[in-house]
């Protein structure tokens, strides 16, 4: 009964506080889970649309001043980025030029693929989502069964238990 | 007479610690490892479990005694950390998101061992230890089947073959020592994890602050006697579940700490142990059912972590085969914390005796006294 009573005569300075810790809370999450997302970035240095988007022949790419990746014609290669902004530099081995691009990530997704092409023309649609073949999910009427769980595993006689089937006549 | 009433006193009252540090200086030698090997082992243990032992003061305070509950806490963890690698959030992020995932997990876990075990004054360890049993089924079955079933998993290299349910072994190298080195000192040969240290450190003067506020003095009270405090006005059930739901919050805390310096996680079994070595190393410390504090915590890590580290090599040296300072070292864990309760019992019977003693005494001499006038 006192209790109930204390409930009810939450003080609104007390309610506000109690409201602020869970939009507090979510806040840190939703900050922690932003900054700390790490996504495979696929850099793809091959040509699009039939050699209207040449490849570079020799490139170096760098992503956030990390140590460069070099890259040829038909080249593709991965890094790990932690976080959804990134700054990439390409640097043409051919002809010296350097272009530098602020990336974007979308945040939901594990691997995305980076035309370097398209990127260094500012086309957009740069990055795209990658699934690699083996992680694609499978098709709705081949889902494995539920019981495979079970006979996946199959429970080991006991020592010295009978065998479940009967020997063969003699 | 009065020095060899002290020496007594000195010896029952320390006979844990005194037992430990002579086990460890003699098998110090008989490991025959290096000092400077035995010393950054200390120094990277202490980072690794202190967390953990220092969540078990609150309750110690509130007359609680050991919360063996606290594996309700590193379970929390171990949940924060699973969804942690799921998502793919990783370094210190990926700590901090396991800890904000573990907590409102280890609040509620917190909150119903509160209310258990405020039905159960006076058998709070054991209900503790039980309470944690039952969890664990929850856990188990939680992490077995729901996880990939019912509770979506995105990331399918944690997950079993059979598509649900999640791996054995859980690879944290996404988070692996991300606190530990997010700020680490090298001196001489030795590598000092700063930041955990630093959040030791915060976690100390938390406890330190909290005993002088007034929950902290009223579970002082509380812990000293429940029926004074009840009558002071004290709300003592509220303050013991508040007492436990901040140890396995702590807990929590403490497993995604001990989880990140190791670099992988046991998912089934990782959290069985966890009160174990705490309570053994909080008593290794000389601490007992009714009192604990912050020096008993970093003297029983580094008790209980040299004999860790130096048991198996004496037991190699000494007898031929590791294994035996294995045993040793499990006999040990579990020895001291029985010597330590049956210390603690001993010396109980023998205080309510001598204050029998006395009441009984005074009595019969002011009886004597009465009837000589």
């Amino acid at each position: 009964m006192n209790a109930t009573t204390a409930k009810r005569k939450l003080k609104p300075a007390d309610l506000a506080i109690r409201i602020g810790l869970v939009v507090l809370y979510f806040l840190l999450l939703a900050l922690v889970y932003t900054r700390g997302r790490t996504h495979t970035l696929l850099l793809d240095n091959k040509e699009l649309d039939g050699g209207r988007l040449p490849a570079f022949e020799d490139v170096l790419v760098s992503v956030n001043g990390a140590e460069p990746i070099e890259l040829y014609a038909e080249d593709r290669d991965l890094v790990t980025l932690k976080g959804q902004s990134h700054r990439i530099v390409l640097e043409s081995a051919a002809d010296g030029r350097k272009i530098e691009k602020r990336i974007t990530l979308p945040i939901g997704e594990d691997m995305l693929l980076l035309s370097l092409p398209k990127l260094a023309a500012g086309e957009e649609g740069a990055i795209e989502v990658f699934v690699p073949l083996d992680a694609a999910p499978p098709a709705e009427d081949e889902a494995l069964p539920e019981e495979l769980g079970a006979t996946e595993m199959p429970a080991e006689p006991a020592p010295g238990a009978a065998p479940s089937e009967a020997p063969p006549a003699q | 007479m009065s020095g060899k009433l002290d020496l007594k006193r000195f010896l029952s009252g320390n006979a844990v610690i005194l037992v430990f540090v002579l086990i460890s200086a003699a098998a110090i030698p008989a490991s025959k490892l290096s000092g400077t090997y035995i010393v950054q082992e200390m120094l990277t243990r202490i980072g690794r479990n202190s967390f953990l032992v220092l969540a078990l003061l609150l309750p110690i305070y509130a007359g609680m005694g050991l919360n063996f509950g606290m594996t309700l806490g590193a379970m929390a963890g171990q949940l924060g950390l699973i969804c942690a690698v799921n998502w793919g959030i990783t370094g210190v992020e990926g700590l901090a998101f396991a800890a904000l995932i573990g907590m409102p997990i280890s609040i509620a876990l917190g909150y119903v061992c509160g209310s258990i075990l405020n039905k159960a004054k006076g058998r709070e360890m054991v209900t503790g230890y039980m309470l944690g049993f039952f969890i664990n089924g929850v856990y188990q079955f939680t992490v077995l089947y729901f996880m990939g079933m019912v509770i979506p998993i995105r990331n399918a290299s944690i997950l079993l073959s059979r598509g649900f349910g999640i791996r054995n072994t859980l690879n944290l190298e996404s988070v692996r020592q991300s606190l530990d080195l997010l700020w680490s000192l090298k001196a001489g040969p030795y590598v000092l994890p700063m930041s955990t240290y630093l959040v030791l450190a915060a976690l100390c003067v938390f406890i330190v602050w909290f005993r002088r506020t007034k929950l902290g003095q009223d579970m002082r009270a509380v812990g000293f006697d429940m029926g004074v405090a009840e009558a002071a006005g004290i709300p003592v059930d509220r303050t013991r579940v508040i007492a436990i739901v901040i140890s396995t919050v702590l807990a929590c805390f403490g497993q995604i700490i001990f989880l990140q310096n190791m670099g992988n996680m046991a998912t089934y079994n990782a959290h069985d142990q966890t009160s174990f070595f705490a309570v053994a190393a909080l008593l290794v410390g000389g601490a007992s059912v009714k009192k604990a504090t912050i020096p008993n915590v970093f003297i029983g890590v580094v008790l209980l972590h040299v004999l860790f580290v130096v048991s198996p090599r004496a037991g190699q040296n000494l007898f031929g085969s590791a294994q035996i300072g294995e045993y040793f070292r499990q006999f040990i864990g579990y020895g001291v914390i029985a010597l330590s309760l049956v210390l603690y019992a001993t010396r109980e019977r023998r205080e309510a005796a001598a204050l029998r003693a006395s009441t009984y005494g005074a009595g019969r001499k002011a009886a004597a006294a009465g009837g000589s006038v």
